[in-house]
């Protein structure tokens, strides 16, 4: 691995100048698929508004240093794979409950033979000050299956209280049920016997593990305001058309419900209200599902993350290379911004062998603090790493991609080659 | 390259010694302590035998319940390794991580421009030994984050729904890995070693003494848990999150005595010999 090793820059070569606004090009993101997706027919449609904006709030990285980083390549350049969606596979489900309606009793279906019930305390802020539920002993928990023959008991395997489970890392004051592997799908119903406060909050989670009655969710990995979110929904073992809810989660915390709409086989989240401001959690969309399914009751909640980022700069045509004895030693790109901010670029340099392929020669990257409207980053390429390389010109950037480190997004990133001249 | 950097600096500093240390990167939490809260006295020392001067290890101590990034965790960790890099002359360094450390670190070795500290660490560091890291995220991380909007404004009362718990959430960590961390499938490699020991599955008989190795009862609960995961998994992490940066060292039971498991709290003590194949291996 020492032979590996990474070339720091200390100096920095990140330059600011004016550049021509007329040299601006939109580099498209590239469309890839993610690994065998249960649903992955064809891409998503992707759209991104084509004018800057800036974000608002405090950027997640302010940092004014310029830094840049050479890392050194070998072997034949074969373009990543860049994910722009991804799917989340759900068995099971959640919902959230109030103390009133646990001790009441509520209906829970069940699929699968042997699932896992779980209830968690939750806190509720409506009030403006927080409260806390108690958490639920195991065995205050009643389970029953109206019309069956089966005696409660002989409906659960076994029990865990929220100290066992906060030992393994669910440490949210909740507690678990293990059905026995004879109780059989249905609508159950689930009541709790100690008295709970009535406006007290939980979340009833059944994870029915093992489960056919898988649904699927496919969204892109990051959303441009004022895009259009498309996805992909499917329920395994059923062509029923769905009736899906569903809601985003911001990376505020906040929720926003959002009105659904199909067609051309994707679905639409519409009126997501996307913030301008940087947050540093990402986004999520919650899809809930109910439905029949073979004459079995079948609920699924999933979930899927997205980033939410603004469009906040744009790489124009690669400029100039600074050569030394032939050897390309720096390249520079004007970057539009519509905010001053701390950006960064990196590209992979490549050089043609004898045989006449394409070879790796490094990797180049640089990030800095960007202000005014146009601007240049200079990317250092190191001339003695192209020579020990051996390979010939034409030398082409490959994998540029542009990112803005105040909102942790990746704005572009383009693998089509750019030859140095 | 580095060789010949050295030549130089040796050139003008005679005085000065490389030197190969380990440190110590513990997972998800907030600690002070972590030589004896997280890791234990027995593991580290055992470890550090396997350095030529044993002395050159530092436990590693940060505010690993923020998001990777923050300064209380990736800027943490930098300033404390940039310590130690500095003061003991480290040249050939490996890090030692488990769990969530594991990110904390790639987040470092995947993003050098955005921290001026970072170039220095990226080639100080040699290897990368990640006990069950948490590459792929967990499905016990969404479990514990979906509940009310009320709560999410809240993270930071309840505890456990704090930001570095949310990052582990299967799909967020797929964002990062396709965006921001080096060394899963389709994405540029990590430059610096990054092998992954993985945890396969969870002993709880109690009739077993190895049951008891990390605690009998975190044992029990990690089998609980294990209904929200593969059939291959440490109670905590599934083994293909385990597996999904860098390249797999081994899975426990290829190597631990008696073919023994390593449950995830197992993975960061001396049990079943693990200790002695890192000593083994520095």
């Amino acid at each position: 691995m020492k032979n590996f090793k990474l070339l720091a820059l200390p100096v920095l070569t990140l330059s600011l100048s004016a550049a021509a606004a007329d040299n601006l090009i939109s580099l498209d993101p590239i469309e890839a698929r993610l690994t065998a997706g249960p649903i992955a027919l064809k891409p998503l449609p992707i759209s991104k508004p084509a004018e800057l904006t800036a974000p608002s709030g405090e950027a997640i990285n302010q940092r004014r240093e310029t830094v840049s980083f050479i890392t050194p390549l070998s072997g034949q350049y074969h373009a990543a794979v860049m994910a722009a969606e991804h799917t989340s596979v759900s068995d099971e489900y959640w919902r959230r409950v109030t103390g009133e309606e646990l001790n009441r009793g509520i209906g829970l279906n069940v699929s699968q033979s042997g699932s896992l019930i779980r209830l968690a305390a939750r806190v509720d802020n409506s009030s403006g000050a927080p409260v806390r539920a108690d958490s639920i002993a195991p065995a205050d928990i009643q389970l029953e299956l109206p019309g069956s023959k089966l005696q409660p008991q002989e409906l659960i395997r076994s029990q865990a209280d929220s100290q066992a489970l906060a030992t393994a890392g669910l440490a949210d004051n909740s507690s678990a049920l293990l059905m026995s592997r004879s109780a059989p799908p249905g609508q159950y119903k689930l009541k709790v016997k100690s008295i709970l406060n009535p406006n007290a909050q939980y979340l009833v989670n059944v994870k029915e593990k093992g489960s056919p009655y898988t649904l699927s969710l496919t969204t892109p990995t990051s959303l441009a305001t004022g895009a259009q979110m498309s996805f992909s929904l499917k329920l395994n073992k059923t062509s029923k058309a769905l009736k899906p809810s569903a809601f985003i989660r911001h990376g505020d915390g906040t929720e926003t419900k959002v009105a659904l709409s199909s067609a051309k086989g994707f679905w639409q989240a519409n009126n997501i209200q996307q913030s301008d401001e940087v947050t540093s959690g990402l986004s999520e969309l919650h899809i809930q599902v109910e439905t029949q399914v073979d004459g079995k009751p079948v609920t699924r909640s999933v979930k899927s993350a997205f980033k939410s980022y603004v469009n906040s700069a744009r790489l124009g045509a690669m400029g100039k290379t600074q050569w030394r004895k032939k050897l390309p030693e720096t390249v520079s790109f004007p970057i539009e911004v519509a905010d001053e901010g701390r950006f960064q670029l990196g590209a992979v340099l490549t050089g043609i062998g004898r045989n006449g392929r394409e070879f790796q020669i490094l990797k180049t990257e640089v990030a800095g603090w960007v202000s005014g409207k146009a601007q240049v980053l200079e990317l250092p390429l190191d001339a003695e790493l192209v020579r020990k390389s051996g390979l010939k010109p034409p030398y082409r950037l490959r994998a540029i991609e542009l990112k803005d480190q105040g909102q942790m997004a990746r704005l572009s990133l383009s693998d089509s080659p750019r030859s140095l001249r | 390259m580095k060789k010949y950097l050295l030549l130089g600096v040796l050139a003008v500093a005679p005085l000065t010694h490389a030197a190969t240390g380990v440190a110590f990167v513990h997972g998800t939490g907030s600690q002070t302590d972590a030589l004896n809260d997280y890791w234990t006295t027995d593991f580290v020392n055992s470890v550090r035998q396997g350095l030529p001067n044993s002395s050159k290890f530092t436990v590693i101590n940060c505010d690993f319940e923020q998001y990777m990034w923050t300064d209380g965790a990736a800027g943490c960790l930098a300033g404390q390794l940039q310590q130690f890099i500095a003061n003991e002359s480290i040249d050939s360094l490996t890090l030692v991580t488990h769990s969530n450390g594991g990110n904390v670190v790639r987040w470092i070795l995947s993003n050098p421009t955005w921290d001026a500290r970072y170039p220095n660490i990226i080639n100080a560091t040699d290897n990368v030994i990640a006990l069950a890291p948490s590459s792929g995220g967990t499905p016990l991380a969404d479990a514990v984050v979906n509940g009310n909007a009320f709560e999410q404004l809240l993270g930071w009362i309840l505890g456990y729904a704090n930001d570095a718990v949310k990052q582990q959430q299967v799909s967020w960590m797929s964002y990062y890995n396709n965006t921001w961390l080096h060394g899963t499938s389709g994405r540029p490699s990590l430059a610096v070693n990054f092998e992954t020991v993985v945890g396969s599955d969870v002993d709880s008989a109690f009739w077993d003494g190895d049951s008891y190795c990390g605690g009998y009862s975190n044992q029990v609960a990690l089998e609980t848990t294990q209904n929200w995961l593969d059939s291959c998994s440490d109670g905590f992490l599934n083994c293909s999150s385990q597996s999904a940066a860098g390249s797999v060292w081994f899975v426990d039971k290829q190597k631990t005595r008696g073919r023994e498991p390593l449950s995830h709290q197992q993975s960061r003590r001396d049990c079943f010999h693990l200790d002695r194949f890192i000593r083994d291996r520095l």
